[in-house]
């Protein structure tokens, strides 16, 4: 017998990840991070007011104590791992962890050590962020990440005309068409100029909906916000295995 | 229209992640590395030659080639990523990278500094290892785990069950004395280390068991499992198909 205990706060239960959320109106499509469609297990979201994407790109920092209010609510409600919907959120991973109990991911960009761990020392990482602009070494480092030896190519999708409009300045409408096309090429020019890439990795929540067709197009590993979220949520979610031998 | 090339070394296609393995011979079991249906995915495996587990642990550079043959042969079937079940193949880890085109994942250990970047500053991470007293420091710095994050390890070697049936090569195993066992280490762990954050399991034969060690610890637990997942997810994108309208 299996006794479960009523956790106060909590309404649902079952949830795995609890999902931060940028105060931003775009079209979630299948794919994206904010789409519960995109996981094989269930997502809870919360909106952090006021945190719009361009605040959050810029640097925020008096947003901390908001951002950790928002994961202790998430964790109150049992979910299992924190993580957001976008990679700049990398400036509040550590007020996140430091304020709950369960591990905290907020940000795709952590993947880059990993990553770079499991390529040759001498192969460059390309990666594709919403805005090149705001993301370089610097904030990388400050975000507590520490830099592997590969050379990081960062390029980013600011002036990209259906992204920038679609994304960064939420038109209201997004033809996921037009973003294949441009992520596509994104990394093929990456590609050309860096022909020993060893990976890419999507910087943006909003590019694991292109992410097989950067694939397909250049042939590389490719890592994005829902492999990062992917990982986090198998650490609490242990299979059983009940194959043969 | 999509052209297809022959791969001259391939026998079949399809194969996501090539896995080199010990030369050693126990009762692989669901859950296990070298299990085939442990994965939703199709694995490739090769064995190493003369790649005892004496020799691994303490990484004889003199296997080098043979590891690095067997990583290019699996790597010319056409696999897209290359993991081992063996955790102490982090020896190998670099000469494997740099001897091949696609990602290397040699060793479980290799998440630890990923698993603690989830984890506030005062959490520790736990490995439990098949053998602590085989874990160098040197092998621990490999790790690259910042310094002033508090690792803990934890062998299996001392446990009866473990070192009979898995250590010493036995020829039956009984998933629920290892199991038993596992997550008797974790929890002593946990008792010991009441700031341990998550646990790693270094050894490719303990994912099995990571489930009840979760649930005895109600901590996040990684293995070998969650990374050969992972890279064959970075190697194998999948297309989002829900209909159009579920956004």
């Amino acid at each position: 017998m299996t006794t479960y205990q009523t956790r106060r706060g909590a309404y649902t239960y079952g949830q795995a990840v609890g999902i931060l959320l940028l105060d931003a109106k775009a079209p979630f499509i299948p794919g994206d991070v904010a789409n519960a469609t995109s996981y094989d297990y269930p997502v809870i979201y919360k909106t952090v007011e006021g945190l719009s994407t361009s605040v959050c790109l810029n640097g925020a920092p008096e947003f901390h104590e908001k951002l950790a209010a928002a994961a202790k609510e998430l964790a109150r409600e049992g979910v299992k791992g924190i993580s957001s919907d976008c990679g700049f959120m990398l400036q509040f991973q550590e007020a996140v962890a430091e304020a709950v109990d369960i591990p905290v991911c907020m940000s795709s960009l952590l993947q880059l050590p990993f990553i770079a761990r499991s390529l040759d020392p001498s192969q460059p990482i390309g990666v594709i962020t919403a805005d090149s602009t705001n993301l370089d070494e610097g904030f990388l480092t400050r975000g507590g990440i520490k830099l592997p030896p590969n050379p990081l190519i960062i390029r980013g999708m600011q002036d990209e005309p259906e992204f920038k409009t679609a994304v960064l300045e939420e038109k209201g409408t997004l033809d996921s068409d037009l973003i294949t096309a441009e992520t596509v090429a994104c990394a093929e020019k990456l590609l050309a100029e860096y022909p020993t890439m060893g990976a890419i990795l999507l910087e943006c929540s909003m590019l694991p909906p292109y992410a097989k067709a950067v694939q397909d197009a250049v042939g590389l590993p490719v890592y994005d916000f829902i492999s990062a979220i992917d990982y986090l949520s198998a650490g609490m979610r242990p299979r059983a295995y009940t194959g043969g031998y | 229209m999509p052209v297809y090339k022959t791969r001259p070394a391939a026998e079949a296609y399809g194969y996501c992640v090539g896995i080199l393995l010990l030369d050693y011979q126990v009762p692989f079991v669901p859950g296990d590395v070298g299990n085939a249906d442990t994965y939703d995915y199709p694995v490739l495996f090769k064995v190493v030659e003369g790649a005892t587990y004496p020799r691994v642990f303490v990484g004889d550079p003199e296997l080098e080639p043979a590891v690095i043959e067997a990583a290019q042969a699996l790597e010319a079937q056409g696999v897209k990523a290359i993991s081992s079940d063996c955790g102490f193949f982090l020896n190998y880890q670099d000469v494997i990278a740099k001897a091949v085109n696609i990602p290397v994942c040699a060793s479980s250990l290799l998440q630890v500094p990923f698993v603690a970047s989830f984890l506030g500053k005062s959490k520790s991470i736990g490995v439990i290892t098949a053998d602590s007293s085989a874990l160098s420091n040197h092998m621990i710095a490999k790790i690259g785990l910042d310094n002033d994050r508090k690792l803990v390890i934890k062998g299996m070697q001392e446990k009866p069950c473990f070192d009979k049936q898995i250590m010493k090569e036995g020829d039956e195993l009984v998933t629920e004395d290892i199991e038993r066992e596992t997550v008797e280490v974790a929890l002593e762990m946990q008792r010991e280390n009441p700031d341990l954050g998550a646990i790693l399991l270094e050894c490719s034969m303990l994912p099995p068991y990571s489930k009840a060690v979760q649930e005895a610890t109600d901590l996040p637990v990684y293995d070998f499992i969650t990374m050969i997942d992972y890279f064959q997810r970075g190697t194998h994108q999948k297309a989002y198909d829900t209909p159009r309208h579920y956004y």
